[in-house]
């Protein structure tokens, strides 16, 4: 199921196509009465109305709000819509103290309300303190819950991980956490779900790199290399230690395969590359290297690597070896920025 | 309110940091990201790898006559040829590293739990010897026997390592057993424990804090999380964190992130993702 927010909808003029498509969207409004008319003309039948309550006011004033929600609900919701209520700062409210779940739970029954959302928007919740609040809700609502948390501090996708573990069934994220402030990072929650606790329920993601990449070029962001479980890059080895560990037994560096996510492993040859990455790659070139041979280059290597800021290009090793075998005695010569020779 | 007097942040940006694959910072750039960190006042840094030869040696040499209160920190294989060329360098504090878990003693090494520790008591009479400061490391101590781990610290200890670092070198713990892991090890273990964690599931931070929690007292961390594959767990959201939610002042100046992201996103020509927290253009203002 996917979220489309009924402003950004009106700003950019869209359309649906199709009534199909519409079904797996929820529109999110705020709440009054003239959004929610809005969404049900667009054609929605799923609405999540977005609100927010203060945490630090008394519960007669909380108790207010529900009641505003409450005649809002009553003249605009019919039976065939879904109704999903999301409370942004819903984690904010002290569990223990002010239980929040025996306020909402008969307003929910009373409108059918098909899943309460509960928010972190202000990121404000470590993933220990996520997952006590959420078990707490959890054993004492009586509607299904979702859980959206935000990334402001970084803890969107361990803060996801622990509402999980809680009990939560649902949880709101994005393809790479994308948003503001971000949310969790669907591949991440996916993938920890996967390996980390060997849930056999979350599909194989050998497509997933591919998929979010695409996703996430139509909206105009280009994916970082270094994404966790999606980058290109990840799956890129350049030091020494860990080439020639990879080159051993790939799961010795590799928390997860790089075909599992539609990637796949390459070896970087820069300034922290050792012998046997050296070795190896020149292997991948059709070209062998005695030991004695590679520690020589491995220096050519590094200075190259450091002199241009970057790693060594196959052309340019090409070039290295080529010099190497022509002069051996000519220890000066090294690769210039730009690819050309020069002696120093 | 949770406290944990003496958490401090280590800064590995320049050594796990630059041993991302394809980034190279120039020796003016190591400089500056040292004096930079200095001036934020994160008290200890790993400066590099001297095994790596002669120019990086002459570069470091450069880093240790910089003039600042920050102590730099070489990081070694625990070859006693790695451990001589930090030593003539001029390094006061040294950090050496051998694998604890049976899959890498057996596939990488090729040797045994016996060798380990026998290479490490080497290694540390060694250092001993040199009368410098040591700090000792675990690599892939999240997949290790933690009856073995402890006997590894246990030796450690009796050198006087000043702290273990429990390494989850492919970053495959999750924050709940992160929690268990290192609370198992921190009670047990003599000498400090410091978590070193990779991001390769997101979760680098949230493991950082769990080990907080869990009674682990230093942490490795890089400026924006350089590292290699998805990088470690980054300064400022871990710095932020510990502040935001535990109210604990980790003593590094948090106004001087943002610019030290800048720097390190420069230096290692890696564009700052717009959405990342606290540092990218599009992160909510919570300085």
């Amino acid at each position: 199921m996917a979220d489309v927010s009924l402003n950004n909808l009106e700003k950019n003029m869209f359309k649906f196509d199709t009534d199909d498509f519409l079904k797996s969207l929820r529109c999110r409004v705020g709440c009054t009465r003239q959004e929610i008319f809005k969404a049900k003309e667009l054609g929605f039948s799923k609405i999540v109305i977005n609100t927010s309550l203060d945490p630090l006011v008394p519960i007669p004033d909380i108790l207010k709000s529900i009641e505003s929600l409450q005649s809002v609900l009553q003249t605009v919701c019919s039976n065939d819509q879904e109704i999903y209520l999301s409370i942004d700062n819903a984690l904010e409210f002290p569990v223990e103290e002010v239980n929040i779940v025996d306020i909402l739970d008969p307003f929910i029954a009373e409108y059918g309300i098909k899943r309460l959302i509960l928010g972190d928007v202000n990121g404000k919740m470590d993933p220990f303190t996520t997952y006590n609040k959420l078990n707490l809700f959890t054993n004492i609502t009586q509607c299904p819950v979702e859980y959206m948390g935000c990334n402001n501090y970084g803890m969107a996708t361990a803060n996801t991980l622990s509402a999980l573990r809680a009990g939560v069934e649902y949880v709101a994220t994005a393809v790479s956490g994308i948003g503001i402030p971000g949310v969790a990072a669907m591949e991440e929650v996916l993938m920890a779900a996967r390996h980390l606790w060997k849930n056999e329920q979350v599909p194989n993601g050998y497509t997933i790199a591919a998929d979010c990449e695409n996703i996430l070029r139509r909206a105009g962001i280009i994916l970082p290399g270094e994404k966790a479980i999606i980058g290109k890059n990840v799956f890129a080895h350049e030091s020494g230690i860990h080439v020639d560990g990879v080159i051993k037994n790939p799961n010795l560096y590799e928390a997860i395969k790089p075909e599992e996510v539609g990637l796949s492993r390459f070896l970087v040859i820069g300034k922290h590359s050792g012998t046997a990455s050296l070795t190896q790659k020149f292997r991948q070139l059709d070209l062998s290297l005695s030991p004695q041979e590679a520690a020589t280059l491995l220096d050519k290597v590094r200075y190259t690597a450091v002199l241009q800021k970057k790693p060594v290009t196959d052309a340019q090793l090409k070039t290295l070896y080529n010099l190497h075998m022509e002069s051996i005695k000519e220890s000066n010569v090294h690769l210039s920025i730009e690819g050309e020779i020069s002696c120093d | 309110m949770i406290r944990n007097e003496g958490f401090e942040i280590i800064d590995t940006t320049l050594r796990d940091g630059e041993q991302s694959a394809g980034v190279v910072f120039s020796v003016e750039e190591r400089m500056n990201i040292i004096s930079a960190l200095d001036k934020a006042k994160v008290k200890w840094i790993e400066a590099g790898i001297p095994a790596m030869g002669k120019q990086e040696c002459e570069d470091l040499k450069l880093m240790l006559n910089l003039p600042i209160k920050s102590n730099l920190i070489a990081w070694n294989r625990a070859n006693l040829e790695d451990l001589k060329a930090s030593i003539d360098c001029g390094f006061k504090f040294v950090h050496v590293s051998l694998p604890v878990s049976d899959l890498h003693i057996e596939h990488k090494l090729q040797k045994s739990r016996t060798w380990v520790l026998d290479q490490l008591k080497k290694c540390m009479e060694y250092l001993q010897s040199c009368k410098v400061t040591i700090i000792v490391g675990a690599e892939d101590a999240s997949r290790a026997d933690p009856e073995f781990l402890l006997q590894y610290a246990g030796i450690a200890a009796s050198y006087g390592a000043i702290r273990i670092r429990y390494s989850d070198t492919v970053g495959c713990l999750d924050h709940f057993t992160t929690y268990r892991k290192i609370k198992e090890i921190a009670d047990h273990s003599p000498p400090p424990v410091e978590i070193h964690a990779h991001n390769d599931f997101g979760l680098a931070v949230a493991n950082t804090l769990a080990a907080y929690k869990a009674g682990a007292k230093f942490a490795s961390v890089t400026v924006t999380g350089l590292g290699e594959r998805a990088g470690n767990a980054s300064m400022e959201e871990t710095a932020f964190s510990l502040k935001r939610f535990y109210n604990y002042d980790c003593g590094i100046e948090l106004e001087a992130l943002p610019f030290l992201a800048e720097m390190v996103s420069k230096a290692s020509e890696r564009t700052l993702f717009p959405y990342k927290p606290l540092v990218g253009s599009l992160a909510s203002n919570l300085f």
